[in-house]
């Protein structure tokens, strides 16, 4: 018994220290080279006529597909902003995904829609088509809406490539406001590259709980007044500043957010569209394309852009992000022990080597560990006697690294685009990244361990069940 | 997860290397020597023999030990608290810690070489947290203190500790100096953009002056001021054309405008070499097309482009010469550029020298942009290409003999539906469409009927509704023997609406 106890004692105190110390290391990288990565992005765009783009008629076609699940309540206006997008070539898809409420009348009758007979080609399965719809006026020649059987956001996306014809689409949120030039920037990667294939394209998503919305476009950016979500802004800049980009110049991006980003329409039909059968349609969608780019041995890059193009309402209350987290988690987990064979195999390159293992270690196995070692402590402190000047200055030390990481995510965010202009509004921004590691990161950690827990009893019973449709959208009245 | 950078809180766990959990650790606790106390008293309490105290505490051979001194004593079974003098107090509480007797006042006992020998469970060094508050007196002694009697890795977390509180002060002090630059540039720029703007809309319209006033050529050697003023100078001259884009030109020499757009050009980085590029060429300075010249195979691809734009704008008898280069690489962002800097020269080339290029991207280009300004004389140059072994070659050639719409070539493109891969396929179905040949009609039926592939099937039958009324009679007749599935591709392709 002591033998195993004191064994159990050595592996969990150096593998927690030798794990902190990876990946407190692997922070730094990324955030060096996010860092270098974004210093070219803006250089080289500081000088970027998009207005020529725009006007030429020889950009790439683009559908844009927004699922859409009981939205009744602003989908009038989600649409418009999608139509008012500027770019030559595109069209608008919405999905209504078989909603309960009266959106498609609502569209019908704003948008002056009548059924047309369309040939739908399955190409990839999904729930039957009940209809497609255009619109009598020429105004709306390029809206289309297609009326589906509910069949959850992976379904409806599917059914929507089916239905679109262009070469590209780009998959969105439909309560998203994008940016008017958010198409251009996010095709630009796509030709600028010559020797790989960009099969596709990310983009950064932005908070927009209190910002000023008028006509489906943000005319004023504030920072969110409530607290849970003030912290989601610096979350989220973390995330997408000094995590993402590094990821992009690598190469091994495994995730694009569902909420916006650019496909080759044509890969996601030859890896198989997205999966109906996991939360994380998003990131799965990615990993398979990325498998079937590598065993067809055909040259690909997967680019993200750190524009600001895409804003969306994040959860306010604890109760809907512990969802929204809940599913994540869960999400990453499907997908992670789904490709379980790309971990560490080499024949992937960086998507086995890095990619892979990181979302293992660093993205789902942090919460836990992290539990393990706080169980672990009290149970030292119940046990024996912690040393304590230690205790604290290690205590210092994580604190104070993540409060400097946060930091420095400001500091990107304040040379690049400095969407926030009040000078309050970053000090607040500072102050939030010295309360954020006390209140918000415990609080997440707890959600990401109820979606393990749920992960691993939903595989018993209900977890089928929760994956219809567009379970937990922050749902925010504008 | 997806935005966890997650703070670990899990180096807690580090914190509790030393602790012991109640039975069978071993350890160091100590035991202060009272007075009328000897060696042998404090064998027989601890329980362990004379010269194993003797030996862990360095003593010498008469054993001679003093009132107050400690003693280090080696537990292997229970751990017995020991009763802490009060004064002690930043002394570890219970004694269970390993102890680092620091040489004290009395320097009656020699510290272990190294704490790591003894500790229990030894992987990482110790920290030694016992001293004597007698000796200490004040806060900045006792970190002092603390410091001195740390070991390495202790001191290696203070000092990270201490350069990360340092970082954060300083980039709070980098945004705050910052803000403050931005807001007195905004503040110089909004008191000259509207008094430039005037001016250069009067050089424009209103009596034309022969020199800029000696005032504006002042404010103009500020950097503020002129990146303003050249600005709002181009801008106003991409959107104009002939008599009042040439005053425009000629403000900009007068202003003296031209020695920094070569500064820019001649810059070491290449953002602004790619902005001084972008001025010469606006402002037609064909002189410096050498400075440009040199990046026309540059390896940076944003300059490179932004060279053969400006390459473009300066040379218009022969502005894709650098197309010649077998080595040259084309993006297609980069061609997009090409296209609308050729839009802006007004003069297009024939495409027919690059056609057979044996670049690929030079090839693409010269196939995109004979179909884009339908350049009919290539057509037989364009067909060859159909031969070609790259699929995206091929595709290409088929797009271009698409947009020229002429029928010619309608038969070879039938014959290559057959080989075709599918993307290719709906390709050659729609340059069919666009052609508009009643040669086609046979085809498209057949194609119709017996293809699997719905999108394919969906475009022959537009391709037979193309031919208006007489095609309208082919489908009909076709669709009062369709099956189901059929008539609803027929009733999908008439709609034009989708």
């Amino acid at each position: 018994m002591y033998e195993i106890i004191k064994i159990l004692n050595f592996l969990i105190e150096n593998g927690i220290f030798v794990y902190a110390i990876a990946i407190f290391l692997s922070y730094i990288v990324m955030a060096i080279l996010s860092g270098t990565e974004m210093v070219r992005y803006m250089r080289k765009n500081s000088f970027v006529d998009y207005s020529a783009i725009i006007s030429s008629p020889y950009a790439p076609p683009v559908t844009i597909l927004a699922p859409a699940y009981n939205e009744g309540n602003t989908i009038i206006e989600n649409i418009r902003s999608l139509l008012s997008i500027h770019y030559s070539d595109f069209e608008v898809i919405v999905i209504n995904d078989g909603s309960k409420d009266d959106s498609l009348e609502k569209i019908i009758v704003h948008y002056q829609l009548e059924k047309v007979d369309f040939m739908v080609n399955y190409v990839i399965p999904t729930k039957p088509v009940r209809g497609v719809y255009k619109s009598t006026n020429k105004a709306y020649s390029k809206l289309l809406v297609i009326d589906k059987e509910n069949g959850g956001k992976a379904d409806s996306l599917n059914a929507g490539i089916n239905i679109s014809s262009k070469k590209y689409f780009a998959g969105i949120d439909v309560d998203c406001i994008l940016e008017e030039d958010a198409i251009l920037k996010m095709i630009k990667p796509i030709l600028e590259e010559s020797q790989n294939r960009v099969i596709a394209t990310g983009g950064v998503i932005r908070i927009a709980n209190s910002c000023k919305i008028k006509d489906g476009k943000i005319v004023k950016i504030n920072l969110p007044k409530n607290l849970i979500a003030r912290f989601q802004v610096l979350e989220y800049t973390r995330a997408f500043l000094m995590g993402r980009m590094a990821w992009s110049r690598l190469n091994g991006l495994l995730l694009i957010s569902g909420a916006f980003g650019v496909f080759d329409r044509d890969i996601v039909i030859k890896a198989g569209g997205y999966d109906r059968n996991t939360v994380g349609e998003d990131m799965e969608l990615i990993v398979r394309m990325r498998r079937y780019m590598i065993e067809h041995d055909l040259k690909y890059r997967i680019v993200y852009i750190p524009d600001p193009l895409c804003w969306t309402e994040v959860p306010d209350k604890l109760r809907i992000l512990s969802r929204q987290r809940n599913r994540w988690t869960r999400g990453t987990m499907e997908t992670l022990f789904k490709h379980m064979t790309l971990f560490f195999n080499p024949k992937y390159g960086n998507l086995g080597m890095l990619g892979h293992p990181y979302w293992f270690f660093f993205e789902w196995l942090a919460p836990i560990v992290e539990i393990i070692g706080i169980f672990y402590f009290l149970l030292v402190l119940v046990m024996g006697n912690p040393d304590w000047p230690f205790f604290f200055l290690l205590l210092g030390f994580t604190y104070l690294f993540a409060v400097t990481y946060s930091a420095w995510a400001i500091i990107f965010e304040e040379f690049t685009f400095a969407r926030y202009r009040r000078k309050r509004d970053v000090f607040r921004l500072l102050v939030i990244s010295l309360v954020e590691p006390l209140y918000y990161h415990p609080l997440n950690v707890w959600f990401a361990l109820r979606g393990n827990y749920d992960y691993l009893i939903g595989n018993i019973s209900w977890g089928k069940m929760e994956k219809k449709g567009f379970t937990d959208k922050a749902k925010i009245k504008k | 997860m997806k935005f966890s950078v997650s703070i670990l809180f899990l180096i807690l766990l580090s914190a509790q290397k030393y602790s012991s959990y109640g039975q069978e650790s071993e350890g160091f606790i100590y035991h202060i020597v009272k007075s009328n106390e000897n060696v042998y008293q404090i064998s027989t309490r601890y329980n362990c023999p004379v010269d194993s105290i003797k030996s862990w505490n360095y003593l010498d051979q008469n054993l001679k030990i003093l009132p107050g001194m400690k003693l280090m004593i080696r537990q292997r079974s229970i751990i017995v608290p020991i009763q802490l003098p009060t004064k002690n107090k930043l002394t570890s509480e219970t004694g269970l810690v390993a102890i680092n007797c620091t040489s004290d006042s009395r320097k009656n006992i020699q510290r272990p070489d190294s704490l790591i020998a003894v500790s229990g469970n030894n992987y990482l060094p110790l920290l030694s947290n016992s001293f004597e508050t007698d000796t200490v007196s004040s806060f900045s002694e006792i970190i002092l203190h603390f410091y001195n009697s740390a070991n390495s890795l202790i001191k290696i977390i203070l000092f990270l500790n201490l350069f990360f509180l340092a970082s954060v002060a300083s980039l709070l002090i980098v945004i705050l100096n910052r803000r403050l630059r931005d807001g007195y540039i905004d503040f110089k720029k909004s008191k000259c953009l509207d008094r430039y703007r005037d001016f250069i809309t009067d050089w424009l319209y209103e009596e034309h002056l022969p020199y800029v006033p000696e005032s504006v050529l002042q404010e103009l050697k500020d950097s503020v001021n002129r990146d303003v003023f050249t600005s709002e100078l181009l801008s106003l001259h991409a959107n104009l054309t002939g008599d009042s884009a040439d005053k425009l030109v000629e403000l900009f020499h007068l202003a003296g405008l031209k020695k920094y757009s070569i500064r820019k050009a001649s810059h070491s980085s290449w953002n602004v070499k790619a902005k001084g590029f972008r001025e010469l060429a606006q402002m037609k300075i064909e002189e410096e097309s050498n400075l440009i010249s040199k990046y026309l195979h540059s390896e940076n691809d944003f300059l490179r482009i932004e060279a053969q734009m400006a390459w473009i704008q300066l040379n218009p008898k022969d502005p894709l010469s650098f197309c010649d280069d077998p080595e040259v690489n084309l993006t297609e962002w980069g061609l997009l550029n090409s296209l609308v800097a050729l839009k802006k020269i007004d003069a297009v080339p024939d495409f027919r020298r690059w056609l057979p290029s044996l670049n690929k991207s030079v090839a693409l280009f010269a196939l995109k942009m004979s179909g884009v300004f339908k350049q009919f004389d290539n057509i037989d140059l364009v067909t060859l290409r159909l031969d070609d072994i790259d699929l995206d070659i091929r595709h290409e050639a088929i797009c271009a003999l698409g947009k020229m719409a002429v029928p010619s070539p309608s038969y070879r493109l039938r014959q290559l539906f057959l080989t075709e891969e599918s993307e290719n396929r709906t390709e050659i179905l729609r340059s069919l469409i666009m052609m508009s040949d009643s040669s086609n009609v046979p085809f498209f039926e057949e194609v119709l009927l017996n293809e699997t592939e719905i999108s394919i099937r969906i475009l022959a039958a537009k391709g037979l509704v193309s031919f208006d009324s007489v095609g309208e009679e082919w489908v009909n007749s076709l669709f009062e023997v369709a099956d189901p599935v059929l008539k609803t591709i027929i009733i999908h392709a008439k709609d034009e609406r989708i």
